[in-house]
């Protein structure tokens, strides 16, 4: 299943947004233009449906609707999230619109409220979600949406499940490395930090296995010198990855992966994840900390496995790189500009709407030399002259 | 003792089926991270700086014939100076994709298709690149699907994993040079390849 249409409306940095989206979605634009944004808006879906979640809680963790709601926002101030979601075999299949705003201020509590939620399954026409209703609801009742009440959701459960399995991987290996941060990062869930092995330890073992192995075989092309990666846990029952390096002691020397390389942890962090589920992912800047030729084949990596079983996954991420994007298996519909108008907001569009792109592509000018340039300050150069 | 040598080239394909072929024949070199992988003016521009740094490390480039007519015609456009004894200058025609559809046998095998698609010496086929798509558009094999283009892109998301893997596992230069003259020919330049000490 994937998201193949997404729509905003004053959703932070995008006072109006319409894109289709593909089974690999690259998201590239300049600092500050809203890629995460993006993403977010989809990671808000996930967090009305997921266990404690709720609308009042998503809304809540981004620090109210003000700060949800696009700074160009006028008349209509409403922030509305639309999306498509083709099923397994890739025909459209649901239908979902979310329009929200806010009560409150003054000496009462701000809350979030629906004004307009929609749910259609688009194979057989029904209708599941239709709001508001003639009747009115009171506004207590508007404070939750349909997705998150379970008993009402029985009928469209696929449709919530979808959401609810939603992945993000934002690996932080500072957050990996130090042990108190499963605290911190409980909450968030969203940041890979300690919690990352929690979830390691927690999966079937098999499974796990099954990962690791996959892992480890790419370890010993990225780093040479890498003998074994396996999953143990320590006598306080801790997680912890254990690698083995050769060197000229015949038993090689042991690491956890408090002492991994930044580059090591994150290319374990995404392989796993994009191994666990089958559900859209998304991914923030895959290439940091990781040589450039690494870098390169990161598209590669990712259409291998991004193929699942029965279906395909879908894999959504913000880049920065240049290597990324001069990979020629990516077509320009894959890959989604973000521009910044002053005061508009940001836009993005499908990089294929650009003229000139075809005339590039025909060419052989790569990809990426195209969107570098789009993408970049106007004043780069000038960055060093500043005093 | 085994001697690095550095190999350039225009892209990964053409990377992966030059360290086929220098594990095929020459199992006493051991090819370091290519250079280049930017297409074929980058070459054309370096090559002398190519040439020159033989001196030091041994190299050997390849290019693709691209537009020009034969390699005679290439060469007396690129190259105003004389290749240093380390240095082995290559020119596949017209693309390195005619090499690897020159193993007919392996080729319509991975592609399950009759070898009769593929046309012989595979040197005349003009676009080699999408003569493959073509054939993978034929081919009702669900693992080579992914070489065919999406949208407006130029080559499939899986083309160079899944040729590279071709190459890897199931391509046999030796095989292929019974049909390709310009393989047949590089072949024979890298057995006589000689290292002079450095």
């Amino acid at each position: 299943m994937r998201i193949s249409k997404i729509k905003l409306v004053n959703w932070k940095n995008f006072l109006k947004a319409e894109v289709n989206l593909q089974y690999r979605v690259f998201i590239v634009g300049p600092n500050a233009s809203g890629k995460s944004n993006f993403l977010d808006a989809i990671r808000f879906l996930r967090d009305i449906v997921k266990q404690g979640g709720g609308l009042q809680e998503a809304v809540q963790i981004r620090d109210g609707i003000s700060k949800i709601r696009c700074v160009a926002a006028r008349k209509n101030s409403d922030i509305s999230i639309s999306i498509i979601v083709n099923d397994a075999t890739d025909t459209p299949a649901w239908e979902y619109d979310l329009t929200f705003n806010q009560t409150g201020g003054g000496i009462s509590e701000l809350r979030a409220i629906v004004k307009r939620e929609f749910l259609k399954n688009l194979k057989n026409g029904k209708i599941y979600i239709k709001r508001p209703y003639d009747n009115k609801e009171s506004d207590y009742q508007l404070e939750f949406t349909f997705l998150e009440q379970a008993s009402i959701n029985e009928s469209f459960r696929e449709f919530v499940d979808f959401l609810g399995e939603i992945s993000y991987l934002h690996l932080i290996p500072q957050l990996v490395r130090d042990p108190k941060s499963f605290l911190k990062t409980s909450k968030g869930e969203d940041y890979y930090g300690r919690d990352f092995l929690e979830r390691v330890r927690l999966m079937n073992k098999k499974t796990a296995k099954a990962y690791l192995t996959k892992i480890e075989k790419a370890l010993h092309i990225a780093l040479p010198n890498l003998k074994e990666l396996i999953f143990t846990t320590d006598e306080l029952g801790v997680p912890h990855f254990e690698a083995t390096f050769s060197q000229w002691r015949p038993q090689g020397v042991k690491h956890q992966e408090k002492h991994f390389s930044d580059g090591t942890l994150r290319l374990i962090g995404l392989l796993w994840a994009l191994q666990d589920g089958s559900k859209p992912i998304l991914l923030e800047e895959p290439e940091l900390s990781l040589h450039s030729a690494i870098v390169m084949q990161l598209p590669d990596i990712i259409y291998k496995l991004q193929k699942k079983k029965y279906s395909k996954r879908q894999v959504i991420l913000t880049t920065h790189s240049h290597e990324i994007l001069n990979n020629k298996g990516i077509a320009p519909e894959e890959v989604l500009l973000i521009t910044v108008d002053g005061k508009e907001g940001s836009k993005i569009s499908e990089s294929i709407k650009f003229n000139e792109i075809r005339t590039y592509m025909q060419s052989d000018v790569p990809l990426g030399d195209f969107i570098f340039s789009k993408t970049a300050p106007k004043n780069a150069a000038q960055l060093s002259l500043f005093d | 003792m085994p001697s690095f040598i550095k190999t350039v080239v225009e892209d990964w394909l053409q990377s992966e089926a030059l360290n086929k072929l220098i594990k095929v024949y020459r199992n006493d070199l051991i090819p370091e991270f290519p250079l280049g992988l930017k297409g074929i003016d980058y070459i054309r521009k370096k090559i002398k700086s190519f040439n020159d740094a033989s001196q030091f490390v041994p190299h050997i480039i390849i290019a693709d014939l691209d537009t020009y007519k034969c390699p005679k015609q290439l060469i007396s456009e690129w190259i105003r100076f004389n290749f240093y004894e380390n240095c082995l200058f290559q020119i596949a025609v017209k693309e390195v994709e005619a090499w690897l559809l020159a193993d007919t046998i392996s080729f319509s095998n991975f592609f399950g298709i009759n070898p009769k698609e593929i046309k012989n010496p595979t040197d005349e086929i003009d676009d080699p690149k999408q003569f493959i798509i073509k054939l993978a558009k034929k081919s009702k094999r669900k693992k080579v699907k992914d070489i065919i283009p999406f949208g407006s892109g130029k080559q499939g998301p899986g083309y160079n994993s899944i040729l590279s893997d071709f190459i890897i596992n199931k391509w046999s230069p030796e095989a292929a040079s019974e049909n390709n003259r310009s393989l047949h020919r590089a072949i024979q330049k890298l057995k006589a390849f000689c290292l002079k000490n450095i």
